[in-house]
């Protein structure tokens, strides 16, 4: 038994590809890229729009079959962003009739990219972004603002395939998509959220200077901003307040490195001696707060506030007379992927990142799941598709 | 020896300004005694005698001057008599956090001529006075002969400041470049992003009589609203340099994702800006806030000069020198924003 263990193990980092096709028989979805087992349905479900008779709504169809460059994975784990939840209570505009959900980690069942080293069962997570990596956009590293965007999530279904977002069975990933394998150590539950939530903290974290006992100040407890106040502690930042909403997140605020800051005494104490504020809540009012924390020389990190109702309410003199810097950052580029999930490889033992992550319900139950995402009682709720053919 | 200045008492005294002669004091080490030669009136100033900006009273305004060296306790330096200086408005401890991170500025125990109280320090603290005692914290540059005091009084405040907004603009091809204001500050700001290698530097503003100076300092002067409308999207940097909070808008309309807006101009209370979080974030902008600059900014404006002198016409944006006494009167007639500057000089006894 030993011996066959070390067999395939040798086999797996030598011919990886040829071995998990000698392992199929235990997944039947499994094909390489050249076998295909084609016509494959798969389920989505498919948001109608918060006015109509049925605002989330099953749909079974074949899976058309992949182009050039283009992955078909199945879901493995789907998590409820934030702006999911937003838009269905109409906060948010999206294109309708759509297959929401833009963070998940999935599982490569086939794919139509010979160059790379991809294989089938690979577990993966993707970029939100389609992006054409030739445009001004794309070459200067904003690849979020490519000319020809598409966004897994946000896209109507006659866009492309109609797999186009997480809450289905599968996704066609597209040849503009960049994606990342997932390390074992990795559990889905923590890997879910990295291809938003994690991967817009580290983009953030590009435009965060190294301070030397530097003291730094997150708006928001949600998932963005513990993966922020984690990310600031691994960057070397001395002192990472964190304030919210919900004092019940207090402690997973201390376990991700921040100190809870549900106290306006503490705001005072720190005017002027704060180097970098991040906005991770999406409330406007908070930025005046901000604004009188940060020293001269500061920076400000704006995440949260994705909407329209964000007036600020503050003056040019404000940013001008503390030689302020204010960054705007909206999702990410292709390597904040690949660094989110080195930090949460590199950081997985040492921050509780499964405690943050709530239930998980089928696929079928998506409305529900909404419904205790609203509550934000946890950092993530998750969706978990039944896989039609196995 | 006896130095003459012109003292502020405020806005709502019985005169608003009075000469006074008075000894200059001994020298304490460090210290520069300076000449002036030749002020000129920043808008700053304009705003403090209309009662837009608040600064200390009684005090010696200005704060922009080509001065000469009449004595010195700088021993380690190359300084002489005679000797041509500019100076940072800025008097900074080199030591402090914020000057060992570049941001002199914002320095803990920051003094800055022409707004301090005449009572801080020496009292020849400002560049309306026949003199100026440079403190041990001030970053000097000797001005070359090629540049002439009327080009040379403007760039400790107008030109470093421009010199600080310019380390935040990114070098890039076939940039596109919006200056909201069409004063000192912006026709340097617009000579600054053409000497840089932008390729399309518009530059709007009031003074439709500035447009032929707009063109000559290399930009595409903006008083027609069409143009901004094609340029939606399409600007890499945006350079607030009006003072005035509603041009904001239209800079964030015009700039493309990832774009960079310097705000330089609205240093005072009435700069409320309505704009909202999202429309920063959903472009990935940046705004930078400018205020004043670093002794090494002071280098980079004394040198981008001694380089473009001759290819810019700097002399022609200067106004006329009005006699120190007549202090008044000049800044009445800069208030009139008919030059980009007037100048002040002191009767040397």
């Amino acid at each position: 038994m030993i011996v066959s263990r070390i067999l395939i193990r040798s086999f797996k980092q030598k011919y990886s590809h040829i071995c998990r096709t000698l392992c199929s028989a235990q997944n039947s979805n499994a094909t390489t890229h050249t076998e295909k087992t084609y016509p494959i349905s798969g389920t989505r479900t498919v948001f109608n729009g918060i006015n109509s008779q049925t605002m989330f709504a099953p749909q079974t169809a074949l899976i058309p079959e992949l182009t050039p460059g283009e992955i078909l994975v199945k879901v493995r784990l789907a998590s409820i962003c934030m702006s999911d939840v937003h838009t269905i209570r109409g906060q948010r505009i999206e294109p309708t009739p759509s297959v929401l959900g833009h963070e998940a980690i999935v599982e490569v069942v086939t794919h139509r990219r010979p160059e790379s080293d991809l294989a089938v069962g690979d577990r993966l997570t993707f970029s939100i972004a389609d992006s054409c990596g030739q445009c001004e956009f794309c070459l200067t590293g904003l690849n979020q603002k490519c000319i020809k965007l598409f966004k897994y999530g946000h896209a109507k279904l006659s866009d492309g395939s109609g797999y186009n977002g997480c809450y289905a069975t599968h996704i066609i990933l597209r040849r503009g998509t960049h994606v990342v394998k997932i390390p074992e150590i990795i559990s889905d539950r923590c890997a879910a959220p990295i291809n938003c939530s994690l991967a817009t903290a580290m983009c953030a974290m590009e435009y965060v200077p190294k301070a030397k006992n530097g003291r730094a100040f997150v708006q928001g407890d949600g998932m963005l901003g513990l993966y922020t106040c984690a990310a600031l502690r691994e960057h070397g930042f001395e002192r990472v307040y964190c304030s919210g909403t919900r004092l019940q997140r207090s402690k997973f605020i201390e376990h991700f490195g921040g100190i809870p800051l549900y106290n306006d005494e503490i705001l005072e104490e720190e005017t002027n001696k704060i180097d970098v504020v991040v906005e991770v809540c999406g409330v406007s009012n908070v930025v005046n707060d901000g604004l009188r924390l940060l020293k001269p020389g500061g920076v400000y990190l704006f995440v949260g506030m994705v909407h329209p109702h964000s007036q600020l309410n503050i003056t040019g003199e404000q940013i001008i007379r503390k030689c302020l810097t204010i960054k705007g950052i909206h999702n990410y580029a292709p390597r904040h992927l690949d660094q989110a999930v080195q930090f949460l490889e590199k950081t997985f033992k040492k921050y509780p990142y499964e405690e943050l992550i709530g239930p998980t319900y089928d696929l079928s139950d998506l409305s529900q799941a909404m419904q205790i995402s609203i509550e934000k009682r946890y950092g993530r709720v998750l969706v978990k598709p039944n896989v039609l053919t196995s | 020896m006896l130095g003459e200045r012109i003292v502020f008492n405020g806005l709502n005294s019985e005169k608003m300004f009075s000469s006074e002669t008075v000894p200059l004091p001994e020298l304490a080490p460090g210290e520069i005694l300076v000449k002036v030669r030749l002020a000129s009136i920043c808008m700053s100033d304009v705003h403090t005698t209309t009662g837009q900006r608040v600064e200390p009273t009684p005090s010696v305004l200005g704060h922009e001057a080509v001065v000469e060296v009449v004595a010195h306790r700088r021993p380690e330096s190359d300084l002489m008599k005679g000797d041509r200086l500019t100076f940072s408005i800025a008097d900074s401890c080199a030591k402090c956090e914020f000057c060992l991170k570049g941001l002199s500025q914002k320095c803990t125990k920051l003094f800055k001529y022409g707004h301090a109280k005449l009572s801080d320090g020496s009292g020849f603290n400002g560049c309306y006075a026949s003199h100026i005692i440079i403190r041990s914290g001030t970053h000097v540059v000797k001005i070359p002969n090629i540049i002439f005091d009327r080009c040379a009084a403007p760039i400790n405040c107008s030109l470093a400041t421009v010199m600080c907004a310019m380390e935040f603009v990114p070098k890039i091809k076939n940039g596109r470049a919006f200056v909201q204001g069409d004063g000192m500050l912006g026709l340097y700001t617009s000579v600054v992003l053409h000497e840089l290698g932008y390729e399309t530097v518009y530059c709007s503003g009031n003074h439709i009589q500035r447009s032929q100076f707009i063109t000559r300092f290399g930009a595409v002067p903006l008083y027609n609203d069409e143009i901004l409308i094609e340029e939606t999207n399409k600007i890499d940097v945006v350079v607030e340099v009006c003072g005035v909070s509603n041009v904001v808008n239209d800079g964030i309309k015009l700039l493309k994702p990832g774009g960079l807006y310097l705000f330089l101009g609205m240093v005072h209370p009435h700069s409320d800006l309505h704009i909202t979080g999202e429309q920063i974030i959903r472009k990935c902008l940046m705004i930078k806030g400018i205020h004043n600059y670093a002794p090494r900014h002071l280098d980079q404006a004394v040198d981008f000069l001694v380089k473009t002198i001759d290819k810019y016409p700097y002399e022609e944006v200067v106004g006329p020198t009005y006699d120190l006494s007549d202090l008044q009167n000049a800044i009445k007639i800069a208030t009139e924003k008919t030059f980009a500057r007037v100048l002040v000089k002191p009767n040397m006894k």
